[in-house]
């Protein structure tokens, strides 16, 4: 290179400046997708070009599992798209006890990939779900809901079509259906096990005094019960009252007993 | 737990708690927990051994959930114990926190010293059912 060449400003020079986008959303778009891991953009922009007349909503599977809600409701219906090609991965889960295991193992499909027809109260939807890379750190399953845009007066905007299906989904999630909620490790988790073990449990195995037995399970029922008698006497609906029979004041003397002489016997 | 999981509307939800520890310290533990009781409520909240829960650097931040400035309407709060020593007069002793207090002795030593030959009766019975 000699030292007589012309400058060039590399940065404007002829060549390097690439067509705009024709849009704020092309140009976030263009940012986004390509060398960035970004699959909910990648996803989103293919379906705008393939369902041009369809509304789009996007929501996370992990709070809106639109999937499980159709299994356990009769009412709705979720059957694979004609000419749509899934990826599901196909797991076998091992029993949780190698001995004695009366329900054995069994099959669970991990959608990657999948395209529904989905019904819910009268209302057509067309449902992807699928897992996507959105950054370095492991994956997000996002459901992407389309509803045909009929903008015709008296039908309902599409907009509030897929709210009332996320809200539904999302409300069903959270619900517990025969299952106890288990704090453990920093997260709640749904636990079918251990209410099934419950329902087993019965007072008839409980050896106390029918009297102090009774007074136990009055003082539970008598709680969940006694919410309007809370509100009539303006009491937080949290407090247990010490009014009750004396049997209950004869159990705390005892607890106190007990707990004083175990204090000094230490 | 059983009896409760039976009624409807409202349903009685059960919450068990193993443990305070989370990803961002038992603070963090103990926030979930009661943002979820308020959320599930009415509702069974279950400390079992409270004991080893409830720790010297966690007592005021639970203490602060269990009767502090938000509302806990419909929370039934259910701890146990084997070690009352251990545990902090603010939990064993204070109203408005636990409020029932029941006693399990050593059935053994209950039915040695009871005068009353109603719970000997009551094992025996029950044994000779099985």
């Amino acid at each position: 290179m000699s030292p007589i060449d012309d400058f060039v400003h590399i940065s404007t020079g002829p060549g390097s400046a690439r067509p705009a986008p024709p849009s704020v959303s092309g140009e976030f778009l263009e940012n986004s997708k390509g060398d960035r891991l970004f699959t909910e953009g990648l996803i989103v922009e293919s379906l705008r070009r393939h369902h041009p007349k369809h509304h789009l909503s996007v929501t996370p599977a992990y709070l809106c599992d639109l999937i499980a809600f159709s299994k356990d409701n009769n009412d709705v219906t979720c059957l694979p798209h004609t000419g749509t090609q899934g990826l599901r991965e196909r797991i076998f889960l091992p029993p949780a006890r190698r001995y004695n295991d009366d329900i054995g193992g069994r099959f669970l499909d991990r959608i990657v990939f999948g395209c529904y027809d989905y019904v819910f109260k009268g209302n057509q939807f067309l449902v992807y779900v699928v897992e996507g890379a959105d950054g370095a750190f492991g994956k997000n399953v996002y459901s992407y809901i389309l509803v045909e845009d009929l903008t015709v007066e008296g039908k309902a905007a599409p907009q509030k079509l897929a709210d009332e299906l996320i809200e539904a989904a999302t409300a069903y999630g959270q619900e517990l259906h025969n299952e106890v909620l288990v704090f453990d490790q920093g997260f709640w988790q749904k636990s079918a096990d251990l209410w099934h073990n419950i329902q087993k449990s019965n007072w008839e195995d409980v050896i106390l005094e029918e009297e102090r037995k009774k007074a136990i399970v009055d003082d539970v029922i008598g709680f969940f019960d006694g919410q309007e008698r809370y509100q009539e006497f303006g009491v937080p609906w949290k407090v247990i009252h010490n009014s009750s029979s004396t049997k209950d004041q004869a159990n705390y003397i005892s607890f106190r007993e007990a707990s004083y002489s175990m204090a000094h016997q230490e | 737990m059983h009896d409760v999981s039976k009624r409807i509307s409202p349903a009685i939800e059960s919450l068990y708690v193993k443990t305070f520890n989370s990803f961002s310290g038992p603070e963090y533990g103990i926030r979930q927990i009661f943002m979820k009781a308020r959320q599930m409520a009415p509702c069974l909240l279950i400390f079992e051994d409270i004991d080893s829960l409830v720790n010297v650097s966690v007592r005021s931040y639970f203490l602060n959930e269990v009767d502090g400035l938000e509302s806990n309407h419909g929370i039934l709060m259910i701890g146990s114990t084997n070690h009352l020593e251990r545990l902090d007069p603010g939990i064993a002793k204070r109203p408005s926190r636990f409020d029932r207090k029941y006693f399990f002795d050593d059935p053994i030593r209950e039915v040695c010293n009871n005068p009353n030959p109603c719970l000997t009766l009551l094992l025996v019975s029950y044994w000779q059912r099985i």
